[in-house]
């Protein structure tokens, strides 16, 4: 047999996980804030150098895992976040999400999301998305806008064109990438579409058309806050992510609603680092229950 | 054209085959210690006895060689299609069976057949994927014939053998020579290797090897030797192992849909909590899965332990049923020998 030039190991794959990062990356940078890039950087090098230390070695670095997972920190967390806010959230994705289980595939639960939500949870003053131009984003306007109205509040310049202002780009960047790596098949389309479908459907029954309790169409939710960084890069992480069909389609619509509801009924603007980490809890249950049989033929 | 060393006189005188009987042709086939040469190494004899006894409709010449990287198979038949076609002219009119097709895997092969203008063969060309030379999934691809792995394809009326089993058929019964050379895939390269040459004379210098394709070989020592069933030589690359990262690609390409992550994770964790040991034994070790690993983990290596531990598992229940059994039976003897006893002690005697 000619072996498939298509072939990917550990580390290609991260490489094309990177790439596909970059046009939402830009679009961040350059609508946003140029302090994104101070965040980003802060958060993979904390993770590389944490990276280091767990192994005592730098053979490991090569496998790329502790780039992504430092980047997409980075991703997550809003320009203004100090920077010493971004180290302590890689060392405890990486050290303590992924390292204390026992490294690289044995890990529970998504090493970026877990470090994301301890610094959320630890500064949630300094963790705040709050950009210089618009003031509070479009989600944080609707988990604490008390009795207002949909229409009310979308006509503060925090609401753009179908989604979120600025974040409908972003998201709309994001969502080209994912399409990246499912055309080069690092990622299979399921599971995004099925994160992407929880979200649609929970959003739609959740929607009665305006109200003051309403939380925007599916379209809105689709392209504000995180939506397309975790359906397409977050959620994918096959470690912590189950490896057969019926097991993704539970797991990739269960981290669409939770994440919706988070949204809409908590006071957290945006519910995927939760979503996501609640989720990862189920993988082992779930791995069992797709089980595939043997053909006996 | 590779380079073959020359050898010495027949052994046997040659048969013409043309107008042999099969019980000659067999005796011949086993004299001179054919056996299959696509790696299982099934004694040629006794498959075309059993083709006999059970009546063969289709002799197939497995050309389609699909383990990764290897490519003897390939320059065999690219070198000597006409030896391969009168093995299987030989083997076609011994099962007295006159269809007869060759499948093949490489467009060059494919097109040079066509181009020769043989009628009595037939050529079919075959997906290049790491499962399609397995003989019942051959089987199923041709004839849409699906055969339990349970029986034996000869049982079905089908004869398998493999391209390079049948040149040394035709140079046996047509030309009187043992087998003793064949072609190997040597480090990615082809060439005619002596039988029995210690591995260690293959290379410059003592590296770890694999007796088969990168995904599909068996590690051995350097000392180990050439085989009619070794159709490559390659390296072993343990330091390029990562850990497992759960993305389920194993279990996607795996032609019998086997859970192969769960089965790797059960070797590794010598977790008795999943169920798999029954599915160690329906892989056929297509090296699917080792191809399409990203962390380059040798999951057959894991798998093959796993069968031995199936088997040792199995062995040890079997023997410990017999050891219950046996307890039961002595325990009943004993109990039934001291009632008699108690019966006769008393039972009054007469005197």
């Amino acid at each position: 047999m000619v072996i498939d030039r298509n072939r990917q190991t550990t580390s290609s794959v991260m490489v094309h996980v990177m790439v596909a990062l970059l046009p939402g990356l830009v679009v961040q940078v350059w609508l946003g804030d140029w302090r994104t890039l101070v965040v980003i950087g802060a958060s993979t090098i904390g993770a590389l150098l944490t990276e280091i230390v767990c192994t005592r070695s730098t053979r490991d670095l090569s496998d790329g895992s502790a780039a992504v997972t430092g980047l997409l920190i980075g991703l997550c967390l809003p320009a203004t976040t100090p920077w010493f806010v971004c180290l302590v959230a890689s060392i405890i994705a990486v050290a303590i999400a992924k390292h204390a289980f026992g490294g690289l595939g044995n890990n529970v639960f998504n090493p970026a999301m877990a470090g994301y939500a301890a610094v959320l949870l630890a500064y949630p003053a300094l963790v705040v998305e709050f950009d210089t131009v618009s003031g509070a984003t479009a989600l944080e306007q609707l988990a604490h806008r008390g009795s207002t109205t949909i229409d009310e509040v979308s006509d503060s310049p925090a609401f753009g064109v179908f989604g979120a202002a600025m974040h409908e780009w972003i998201n709309l960047a994001f969502l080209t990438g994912g399409l990246y790596l499912i055309a080069v098949r690092v990622i299979s389309s399921l599971l995004p579409f099925c994160v992407i479908a929880g979200i649609g459907v929970t959003a739609f029954m959740l929607d009665d058309g305006g109200s003051s309790t309403s939380h925007g169409s599916p379209l809105f939710n689709w392209f504000a806050g995180g939506t397309m960084l975790a359906a397409f890069f977050i959620a994918t992480d096959p470690v912590t992510s189950p490896s057969n069909r019926m097991g993704i389609v539970i797991y990739a619509l269960g981290v669409g609603v939770l994440a919706m509801l988070i949204r809409k009924y908590s006071s957290w603007p945006d519910g995927f680092a939760f979503a996501v980490l609640l989720a990862n809890c189920f993988v082992p249950l779930l791995e069992r229950i797709g089980r595939p049989r043997t053909s006996t033929a | 054209m590779l380079e073959r060393s020359s050898r010495a006189k027949p052994e046997f005188e040659s048969i013409d085959w043309s107008e042999l009987n099969s019980s000659t042709v067999l005796a011949r086939i086993k004299d001179a210690g054919i056996i299959g040469m696509g790696g299982a190494g099934y004694p040629t004899a006794a498959k075309l006895a059993s083709g006999l006894h059970y009546g063969t409709r289709h002799v197939i010449a497995n050309g389609v060689e699909c383990e990764p990287e290897v490519n003897a198979d390939r320059s065999l038949m690219r070198q000597h299609l006409e030896d391969v076609l009168d093995g299987l002219r030989i083997v076609g009119r011994c099962l007295d069976c006159d269809r007869l097709t060759l499948a093949v895997s490489d467009r060059l092969t494919y097109r040079s057949f066509h181009e020769s203008d043989i009628d009595e063969v037939s050529c079919e060309i075959v997906g290049d994927n790491p499962a399609n030379g397995e003989e019942r999934i051959l089987i199923k691809t041709l004839f849409d014939h699906t055969i339990p792995s349970s029986e034996y394809p000869s049982q079905h009326g089908f004869v398998v053998l493999n391209v390079a089993t049948l040149f040394a058929i035709c140079e046996a019964v047509r030309d009187g020579y043992r087998p003793t050379d064949r072609v190997v895939t040597v480090f990615d390269e082809e060439r005619w290797v002596d039988l029995a040459t210690p591995i260690g004379n293959l290379q410059d210098a003592p590296a770890p090897v694999r007796l088969g394709s990168k995904a599909t070989g068996t590690k051995v020592l350097a000392d180990s030797a050439l085989s009619l069933t070794t159709n490559a030589v390659a390296r072993d690359h343990p330091e390029r192992t990562r850990a497992c990262i759960h993305c389920g690609w194993c279990d996607d390409v795996c032609p019998r849909s086997l859970p192969v992550e769960s089965m790797l994770r059960a070797q590794q964790t010598h977790s008795r909590e999943l169920d798999v040991d029954t599915h160690y034994d329906a892989c056929f070790e297509c090296g699917a899965c080792v191809v399409a690993c990203p962390s380059s983990i040798p999951l057959l290596d894991w798998i093959r332990q796993g069968k031995v531990a199936a088997s040792t598992k199995r062995l040890k229940q079997r023997a410990n049923e017999r050891f219950e059994r046996r307890n039961e039976r002595v325990s009943r003897r004993l109990s039934e020998e001291s009632s008699a006893r108690e019966v006769r002690i008393q039972t009054p005697r007469e005197w």
